[in-house]
């Protein structure tokens, strides 16, 4: 009991993360380079002799940082009240707020790999080869994917150390989490969390940062995304597993 | 760059219009039935799902460079592009990916895009409508929380210029959305956009 306390009262923590440990999924670049299928596939030669090129370049731009803190709540229907800040709440609607039921705590994060890369992504498109600016864009997608990934990974074993299990990561904007609850999410973490800034629409700079939560306790189990639980016609997940 | 199998060490667009020219076709039928027929097909097999987003976008380099062979001739000519396209971010919003890739496909197929960056407030949109005459205008938006500053800019826009045509489109925008804050058009992506304006902004024979 003393250790889940001492964990769930750990100050916020901030690691960098390099490059290199990154992995670039397969199946996650094809589909963010517009290839919509939910299977990996064989990307067309030249695709692929793009990818090998700038994955070097993506590596050297990239600037893993991420912060992260466990966050004592409850989760009432689509509303997850805080415990710190003291009533502060996150408004998660009814489909993330079904998938985090039961959970104790909020592992909340925000991840990001920096602007050096979408700021080059930017100048090919605009000044050299737009296929290679869109290439290394997703490359940076990707990547900064693996890095929630890998962060999460570190805070979620810690979470199995205590006895407790964790649920998959959900993110403002996905099923029908409005991303205006951006603010609110940013509002659980320290000023600036892992250097990602927070402008009056809602919008993370650098925009390659990933925010979300991940619901943690004795009780909830993880579930992998599905569109069977969300209404969204629209999606464009959805629109890739239904394109398989 | 990297070329497509069986495209290397070929004649590529530049060579084979410098080719179709000095064989005396008339640069317009060039521009029609080549590069814009070509384009035309390249978004079918998009809408098919035959090709992907990275082979538009090397038909689109591809487009360019016939282009700077053609534009020569054009200059010669006295024609005109085939419209104006003015586009650009919504308020608040940075992401410009999918604007730009809008905008190169667009520029390939003969428009002039007139690209006002992102976080454009109504009055720049409203101020390259007025600067542009018979233009259409582009919208784009990423996110939820700045897609609601389309209608502001539309509003701008149709004061600054009355009857000006609207396209919106990026991700969390749908045509339901679209036709309720009065937009002319939604595209789901690049070709789309393509086709629309198309329809849209007839061509004038």
């Amino acid at each position: 009991m003393q250790r889940v306390t001492a964990w769930l009262e750990a100050p916020p923590r901030t690691a960098e993360m390099p490059a290199g440990a990154l992995s670039f999924d397969h199946a996650a670049l094809a589909r963010a380079l517009g290839y919509m299928t939910p299977e990996p596939r064989l990307l067309p030669a030249h695709v692929q002799e793009a990818i090998d090129r700038l994955r070097p370049v993506a590596i050297r731009l990239i600037s893993g940082r991420a912060t992260w803190a466990a966050v004592p709540g409850q989760v009432f229907g689509e509303l997850v009240v805080c415990d710190r800040p003291r009533g502060s709440r996150l408004a998660v609607g009814a489909i993330v707020g079904r998938q985090l039921r039961r959970s104790r705590a909020l592992l909340v994060f925000v991840a990001t790999i920096g602007d050096g890369l979408e700021r080059e992504a930017r100048r090919l498109m605009t000044e050299e080869d737009p296929l290679d600016g869109f290439i290394l864009d997703a490359l940076g997608s990707v990547a900064v994917e693996a890095l929630a990934d890998a962060v999460l990974a570190d805070a979620t074993r810690e979470v199995e150390e205590l006895g407790w299990q964790f649920t998959n990561r959900y993110s403002p904007g996905y099923c029908t989490w409005d991303t205006a609850d951006q603010y609110n999410l940013f509002a659980l973490l320290p000023h600036g969390p892992a250097g990602v800034r927070l402008s009056t629409s809602g919008l993370m700079q650098p925009l390659k940062s990933i925010s979300g939560v991940v619901g943690v306790g004795p009780e909830v189990r993880y579930a992998e995304y599905s569109c069977a639980f969300c209404g969204m016609e629209d999606c464009r997940q959805r629109l890739v597993a239904q394109s398989g | 760059m990297d070329i497509p199998p069986g495209a290397a060490g070929q004649p590529g667009a530049a060579e084979l219009i410098a080719q179709a020219l000095a064989d005396g076709v008339p640069a317009v039928q060039v521009l029609r039935d080549g590069l814009l027929a070509g384009m035309g097909r390249v978004g079918r097999r998009f809408a098919a799902a035959e090709i992907f987003i990275p082979e538009v976008l090397i038909a689109a380099r591809a487009m360019h460079a016939g282009l700077a062979v053609l534009r020569p001739a054009f200059a010669e000519q006295n024609l005109p592009a085939r419209g104006t396209f003015v586009i650009g971010t919504v308020r608040g919003d940075l992401h410009d990916i999918g604007k730009n890739l809008v905008g190169i496909i667009l520029e390939g197929a003969g428009w002039q895009v007139v690209d006002l960056g992102t976080d454009c407030p109504p009055e720049r949109f409203a101020a390259a409508a007025a600067d542009h005459p018979g233009c259409a205008v582009g919208l784009s938006a990423l996110l939820t929380t700045t897609m609601v500053n389309m209608p502001a800019a539309i509003a701008a826009i149709r004061a600054a210029r009355p009857g000006t045509k609207v396209l919106v489109g990026g991700a969390p925008v749908t045509a339901d959305f679209a036709r309720t804050i009065g937009a002319d058009g939604y595209a789901d992506d690049p070709t789309q956009a393509l086709q629309l304006l198309d329809e849209l902004v007839p061509l004038e024979s």
